[in-house]
């Protein structure tokens, strides 16, 4: 009698794996309907690559992208001569870690009180409350801050009414800075938190409920469960944040900012804005900074992914 | 099998939607044909090219007068234009409501005017860059002259050529106009033909050379109450001096003690233009030193600082707006007319300056008579000004534009560059809106409205509105003797040019103004002197050493501009 393992063999035999090609051609119609999507990723992200030679060329509407005439790096001959852009890159990085630093909790702390109310009429009542802001334009919002803080506003009306002096908020660097972070926190706390609130969601209830057999207080599951469960999300989370260092938020300096406070609110969206759309018309000296910030963006993401991988064992990607 | 032929199906579908969006190669070239063979209008009709600006009162506007008066367009194919301009009246887009005036001219030329898009002032610039690098530009567009753009569309073939051959014989009354303004032959001087037609401020500037026309409107009512001289000019220490107790007082009538400021302007570079200007006339350009034989940078001078010291002065003591830096803060008219600012410093054209008092006037309780006009001078009672090119912007053409369709265009152009074209466009229809009295004068037939002014000819017809009004020649000018202005604002307008041609005047520097260099360029269009010089005055610490870090700042890519400019120009 043959044994068991005579007869049943303990390792399945080894199948070659199915060609690409011929996975492609079993399965065309799946594969038929991927084809309009990279067709239009194709077009529109990777064709347009090719437009960045123009960071080093002389662009000339009648000869095309193409047909332009090489200058080589002397579109960035200026950028390295002109303090202004200096100063914009230091502003930029600075405006951008302090969002890091400051803001980028802020969502995950609301996400976690929002995740510890227990009724949940009043948990989405909250949730709309803080999420609306999200949807008013910066032009908006700008107009309100400045209406509110100037000197015959809303917050100077109080503390002269309380006896104090008029404060100067607008042309001060300082005050200003604080606005940028506050109105941020207020405009896109309650929509970033939404991510989170998701990932809360999906934890796995019966962990709570262990913890609540064992003794452990509302604050201790918090801590224990359900930030631990974030931490992936996290971390991806601030990777994509860190890759979008060098953009410090157009919209809202723009609008916020004034000729006072521009020396320290000029950040490398507004300075390219300004140089090229208030000069005469330079596409090959935009594209050459807005290349040079993405290839910053780029090394970000690697550097904060690697970081993130050997901190966390989570990354973005492999 | 069908679930594939659909699933193919629609991906394909979906493929050539994606496809679908690349844009179209079609393209039009002008006519090799040589143009509708006008008949030539010169010949036709004899009368001479105006080439005057002043009020003509022998004219007779009842006939058409002008050069095309016997030329029959009716006969000749309809054509139709696509335009874009800045500013225009909203309602000149609708086209099936054409008012009278653009109906006179429409149907005289036998054209139509068939889109006319209007840009916003902050998208302009962008928007027509954009059409014409695309190659997507309208028929006909009112231009804001960018020299290093301009160069490089000529270069590139993006715009039009006009025909220069006997343009002179074929449109005297255009050509008549285009020699008010020197830019005309500095383009075609170096562009080797004519590709703009730049818009004419003055037909008769008002100095020579012309200077720009900020004029100062002052409460004429508190300046007695506090006990100031009545002047046709003021200096900075005396502004200061008047501002400063409008803003200490607590009794002025129409005043808001504790929020009543001095000095509003649109602009923070007129404010320069007040207290920085006259310390140093070069504060915001390079110049030619002539002791140096080389160009340098006027905003370094020391003299820059003397005067931002004295803005700074002007800040501290209420005279300026606490946060004037904010765009939003400067509101000239409205600001003056609700007792917020005790003066303004703006547009002082004759029919700015009457803005500026209907809208005063429209706030109940407030007198037009209690408004006063004058000059800024500096200390010494000199006005200090900048010589100004007589232009602004220019109508640029599509290359795809047939030479039939130009040549109308032109046609029409130079009619109303005639004197009928022209007492059409600023007094409105004759015998309608305008006519002579028993005397043979000049008389405004349109009713007045509640305050006893005309209303202006623009807001009856919206199609002159930054449209047809200013194709050729703008108004400025006119504003000097429109009979529609009370006499005491075309009078005090007068005067203040009359101050100003008196004083000294920076004249232009053709070399620099034409100027186009890779730093010069991006440098002179990205320096805001207004911004610049304004957050100095408010920032924290000592002004001088806040100026010199300024100053250190701005030194190496400033010194890169001028050696283009060294080696580029010489002198």
């Amino acid at each position: 009698m043959l044994s068991a393992s005579k007869r049943i063999p303990s390792v399945a035999p080894h199948r070659r794996p199915i060609p690409l090609h011929r996975r492609i051609l079993r399965n065309w119609e799946t594969y038929v309907l991927l084809l309009p999507g990279l067709v239009w990723y194709f077009i529109f992200c990777y064709m347009p690559m090719g437009g960045l030679t123009l960071a080093f060329k002389s662009y000339k509407a009648n000869l095309g992208i193409l047909g332009s005439p090489w200058v080589g790096l002397s579109n960035y001959e200026y950028v390295f001569n002109d303090p202004a852009f200096f100063q914009a890159l230091i502003n930029t990085l600075i405006i951008s870690a302090v969002r890091i630093l400051v803001e980028f909790p802020v969502p995950i702390i609301l996400a976690l009180l929002l995740g510890e109310i227990r009724r949940k009429g009043y948990q989405k009542a909250l949730q709309t409350i803080y999420t609306f802001p999200n949807f008013l334009s910066w032009v908006v919002v700008a107009g309100v801050m400045i209406n509110v803080f100037e000197s015959s506003g809303l917050v100077n009306g109080l503390i002269v009414s309380l006896g104090g002096e008029e404060v100067n908020f607008l042309s001060s660097s300082t005050s200003m800075f604080v606005l940028l972070f506050v109105t941020n926190i207020w405009k896109s706390a309650g929509w970033s938190s939404i991510i989170y609130l998701a990932a809360i969601a999906g934890i796995d209830s019966e962990q709570y409920e262990a913890a609540t057999i064992d003794g452990a207080s509302r604050f201790q599951q918090m801590i224990y469960i359900t930030l631990p469960s974030l931490l992936p999300t996290i971390s991806v989370m601030l990777i994509l944040q860190i890759g979008n260092m060098m953009n410090a938020g157009f919209d809202q300096i723009f609008n916020l900012s004034n000729p006072a406070v521009e020396e320290s609110l000029d950040v490398l969206d507004t300075y390219i804005y300004r140089i090229t759309f208030q000069a005469s018309a330079d596409f090959s000296f935009s594209t050459a900074i807005s290349l040079m910030k993405s290839l910053v963006n780029f090394l970000l993401v690697i550097l904060a992914n690697f970081s993130s991988k050997r901190l966390t064992d989570n990354g973005l990607f492999e | 099998m069908r679930k594939r032929i659909l699933a193919a199906a629609l991906a394909m579908l979906l493929l050539l939607a994606t496809v679908g969006c690349t844009p179209s190669q079609t393209s039009s070239q002008p006519s090799d044909s040589g143009g509708e063979s006008p008949s030539d209008p010169a010949q036709s009709a004899g009368t001479e090219p105006a080439d005057s600006a002043a009020l003509n009162p022998g004219i007779d506007p009842t006939t058409d007068g002008g050069l095309y008066a016997n030329v029959d367009y009716s006969q000749q194919e309809q054509f139709s234009y696509t335009y874009a301009g800045v500013g225009m009246s909203t309602e000149v887009q609708d086209f099936s409501q054409c008012d009278d005036i653009m109906c006179t001219i429409e149907n005289k030329f036998n054209f139509r005017f068939e889109e006319a898009t209007n840009l916003t002032w902050d998208n302009w610039d962008e928007t027509m860059r954009i059409w014409i690098n695309s190659g997507d530009m309208p028929d006909v567009m009112f231009y804001n002259i960018n020299y290093a753009d301009l160069s490089n569309y000529v270069d590139q073939g993006l715009i039009r050529e006009i025909p220069m051959e006997n343009f002179a014989e074929n449109y005297p009354m255009l050509n008549n106009v285009l020699e008010r303004t020197e830019i005309s032959n500095q383009f075609v001087e170096r562009f080797g033909g004519l590709y703009i037609l730049p818009r004419v401020v003055y037909r008769d500037p008002p100095t020579d050379p012309l200077v720009g026309h900020q004029m100062l409107v002052l409460r004429k009512d508190w300046l007695q109450a506090l006990g100031f001289e009545i002047k046709d000019r003021y200096t900075p220490s005396e502004l200061i001096d008047f501002c400063s107790q409008v803003a200490a007082a607590t009794d002025l009538p129409g005043a808001i003690p504790g929020q009543t400021f001095g000095i509003d302007s649109t602009h923070l570079n007129y404010l320069c233009q007040i207290f920085v200007q006259p310390y140093n006339p070069y504060y915001d350009t390079f110049y030619f030193d002539e002791e140096k034989g080389q160009y340098v940078w006027g905003a370094e001078d020391p003299s820059t600082l003397e005067g931002l010291r004295v803005m700074q002065e002007a800040w501290n003591k209420g005279v300026l707006h606490k946060e004037f830096y904010i765009s939003t803060n400067r509101n000239p008219s409205s600001n003056l007319a609700s007792g917020l600012a005790a003066a303004v410093f703006d547009c002082g054209t004759g029919m700015c300056t009457f803005g500026t008092y209907n809208q005063f006037v429209s706030v109940e309780g407030n007198d037009g008579a209690n408004l006063h006009y004058a000059a800024s001078v500096a200390d010494d009672g000199i006005a200090y000004n900048s010589e100004t090119t007589n232009y602004w912007g220019g109508t640029i053409f599509s290359p795809s534009l047939s030479d039939e369709k130009l040549t109308r265009f032109l046609q029409m152009l130079d009619w109303i560059s005639s004197d009928p074209g022209q007492y059409l466009l600023r007094l409105g229809i004759y015998g309608q809106d305008w006519g002579y009295d028993d005397e043979g004068n000049m008389e405004i037939l349109r009713p007045q409205n509640e305050s006893g002014s005309w209303p202006s000819i623009g807001s009856i017809y919206p199609s002159l509105g930054n449209f047809l009004e200013c194709m050729t020649v703008c108004t400025d000018g006119f504003s000097l003797e429109d009979p529609a202005l009370p006499v005491e604002i075309r009078d005090a307008v007068n005067a203040t040019f009359a101050i100003k041609a008196e004083g000294k005047i920076r004249p232009i520097d053709w070399d620099l103004q034409l100027f186009s260099g890779t730093y010069y360029d991006k440098f002179v269009s990205s320096m805001d002197y207004g911004d610049e010089l304004s957050a100095l005055v408010v920032a924290d610490g000592d002004i001088e050493a806040n100026f010199n870090a300024w100053v250190e700042a701005n030194r190496p890519v400033v010194q890169n501009v001028l050696d283009e400019l060294n080696s580029s120009i010489t002198k």
